[in-house]
């Protein structure tokens, strides 16, 4: 009965960690499917289809982001890769829901991103601002982008 | 003014092709505003002297307003360097030739003469305004320093000296190391405009042109002692951004080794160093910041707030209450993380932009400390900061003052950025502010003015170095960095740190006699 509870909890443990991503974005070198997916997922929630400014996609945050990873010191690979890992599988750590932040729906992964930003747990929040703020960069990297945002910019 | 680096006394991480092996005079660590003034007065005075700098240089072609990029390329830890708390404190340092001054907003302030009693009172060195005047005055005349031309001012910058008139507080355009600058508010990215009057462009070609050699790309890692007399730097060529180790450095100098590597490197190299500590235990400790709050306001006309100075307006007025006050602008994705909401919400504050200024205030956090420790094998402090809670209350009242100032300049709302706040608060609401029980984990808290580390003072067992920047328990070791400010200068601290490098020379180049 062990072995069947030990194989059932390895097939949990294979679902909930490592299978079911999409296959790896072809342009991108540095961060793995996985990586990228969570990334892709988080930049939509902050940055979605519709309005006068590119969503995430359209911006290519995850392609600059990748690009950006290649230039990052070793120490700050790991705490990005951790980051990831963390905003991933947070809905299992903090709850209510049980599932992976990228196997949420778009609503719900508002709500999990809004109770990190709310969240009074102070590292909760510090991971929340780091993960924008990279997206973020990202996003502002797009030069339609800027166009949209600063059209007086000049040098 | 520029640095010409095709000039044979000037070598790049492309040029060394071995190990590297030179004797000088004299030779200094770090090019930023420490080093490459004294670099520069030491060879003008006579002095064979050698200038070692970890970093690339970087002409204005380089440089790019992509935050990301920038901060990859230009900062330590790819800019997220962090001391750790009650809260996590971002505090960048570059890593150029040219140090700091590459990348700070070229405010180059005086401290208020009551400043220097204070480092007096604390270090038991004579350090008054009358003393050192010469030479403030000897860097300012020497960089060009005056204050922000109006041409260079725009919108944003008014709107804090109109919010300052409105109410009474005193207020001016900073004074910068600034010539012809074109407003483009991209000095934390460097300056593509070659505008800024950084010291790889101003000291650092002054001393090149009195015979300084200058060897970029390698970091010191090592003093040999022997016989309380600093002979010989050990160190390596380190590839520029990947930090990638090569060819080893070995320099010996004849006369004096000075490190000015700054408040975070000079302690890492004297701690790795047999004998160069010293007994005192001071070494990386009393780091002190200035810790920064900031607050962005809204008003309802277009400011277009990346135009303009990046720092071209600051108050003085509440310095002895322990807070300056400035207009602010950095890369606009590194501002807009802390405003509130998610996608469509986030997108439509994003749009706001064009009607936004954001104004920050610096705090002298003199009852705060921090420490810097080795952390392994790795050049990348361990850094601890623990903010006093009266410095926290100083954080609070500044972020009440520029509230204040923006709607004495008609602003609409304001964006706090504030954990348990309302996301947007107007006139009405700045009760909310004011009582608000402000605690530093509930905002980002950045401090990027960081000293004390290796800190002046005439007592050998509660200070590293004397007066003149010599370490205590060694004849010919000096530091000229920010290291050895006892206290906080309450203001932007780039002058002074020229200021008591261009000093510390004179004194060295005597002492030398």
């Amino acid at each position: 009965m062990w072995i069947g509870i030990a194989i059932i909890f390895f097939v949990w443990l294979l679902w909930q960690f490592v299978l079911g991503y999409p296959e790896a974005r072809v342009e991108c070198k540095n961060l793995v499917a996985r990586e990228q997916h969570i990334l892709a997922k988080s930049a939509e929630a902050f940055f979605p289809e519709g309005g006068s400014l590119p969503s995430a996609a359209e911006a290519g945050v995850v392609q600059y982001l990748d690009q950006m990873f290649s230039q990052l010191p070793k120490q700050q690979k790991i705490l990005i890769r951790l980051l990831f890992f963390l905003i991933e599988h947070g809905p299992l750590i903090f709850g209510p829901l049980k599932a992976r932040t990228t196997r949420l729906s778009h609503e719900a992964r508002i709500r999990y991103f809004r109770s990190w930003e709310e969240s009074s747990i102070y590292f909760r929040r510090l991971a929340f601002l780091s993960l924008r703020s990279l997206v973020t960069i990202g996003y502002f990297s797009s030069q339609s982008v800027e166009t949209a945002l600063m059209s007086e910019k000049k040098l | 003014m520029s640095l010409s680096v095709s000039q044979p006394n000037v070598l790049e991480f492309k040029d060394y092709q071995g190990e590297l092996s030179d004797t000088a005079d004299m030779i200094v660590v770090g090019s930023g505003p420490g080093g490459a003034v004294v670099a520069k007065e030491l060879s003008e005075l006579g002095h064979d002297v050698i200038l070692v700098e970890e970093g690339p240089p970087f002409r204005p072609n380089d440089f790019t307003p992509d935050a990301g990029a920038s901060m990859c390329r230009l900062y330590r830890e790819a800019g997220m360097r962090a001391a750790r708390g009650k809260s996590m404190f971002p505090t960048m340092q570059a890593i150029a030739l040219g140090g700091g001054s590459v990348v700070n907003s070229a405010i180059a302030v005086r401290p208020p003469d009551w400043v220097f009693e204070k480092w007096s009172e604390t270090s038991g060195i004579s350090l008054d305004m009358t003393k050192l005047s010469r030479n403030f005055q000897r860097v300012e005349d020497f960089l060009g320093i005056e204050k922000t031309n109006n041409d260079a001012l725009h919108e944003r910058n008014l709107l804090f000296k109109q919010g300052c008139d409105a109410l009474g507080i005193s207020s001016e355009p900073c004074p910068r190391n600034v010539k012809k600058c074109k407003a483009s508010g991209e000095c934390f990215s460097g300056c593509r405009a070659g505008a800024k009057q950084s010291t790889d462009v101003s000291y650092v070609p002054a001393a090149i042109r009195h015979g300084a050699r200058v060897y970029t790309s390698v970091r010191a890692e090592e003093v040999v002692i022997k016989n309380r007399r600093a002979t010989e730097i050990f160190g390596h060529v380190v590839e520029p951004f990947t930090g990638k180790v090569g060819y080893a450095v070995r320099l010996k100098a004849r006369k004096a080794i000075i490190l000015a590597a700054g408040c975070m490197a000079t302690p890492q190299i004297l701690m790795r160093s047999k004998g160069a500590s010293g007994p005192s235990g001071h070494v990386g400790q009393n780091l002190q910041f200035h810790p920064g709050g900031a607050l962005m306001g809204i008003w309802p006309h277009e400011i277009n707030p990346w135009v303009g100075a990046t720092q071209g307006y600051h108050s003085l007025e509440y310095l002895k209450q322990g807070y300056k006050l400035e207009v602010l602008w950095a890369p606009a994705s590194l501002l807009v993380t802390r405003f509130p909401g998610f996608g469509h919400q986030y997108k439509k504050q994003l749009e706001r932009l064009k009607h936004m200024a954001p104004f920050d205030g610096i705090v002298a956090a003199t009852r705060s400390k921090g420490s810097l420790r080795l952390r392994g094998k790795s050049w990348d402090p361990d850094l601890r900061y623990e903010l006093h809670p009266e410095d926290q209350k100083d954080i609070h009242k500044a972020l009440i003052s520029i509230a204040e100032i923006m709607w004495a300049s008609g602003a609409e709302s304001i964006i706090p950025g504030i954990h348990g706040m309302p996301p947007e608060i107007t006139k009405d609401e700045m009760h909310v502010l004011v009582n608000h029980k402000f605690e530093i984990n509930q905002t980002t808290t950045t401090c990027n003015h960081a000293f004390g580390t290796t800190r002046m003072g005439n007592d050998s067992t509660k200070s590293v170095v004397d007066h003149s920047g010599r370490c205590h328990h060694l004849d010919n070791l000096y530091i000229t960095d920010s290291g050895v400010i006892p206290m906080s200068p309450a203001v932007n601290p780039m002058l002074s740190i020229m200021a008591l490098a261009d000093r510390a020379s004179h004194l060295i180049h005597e002492s030398m006699n």
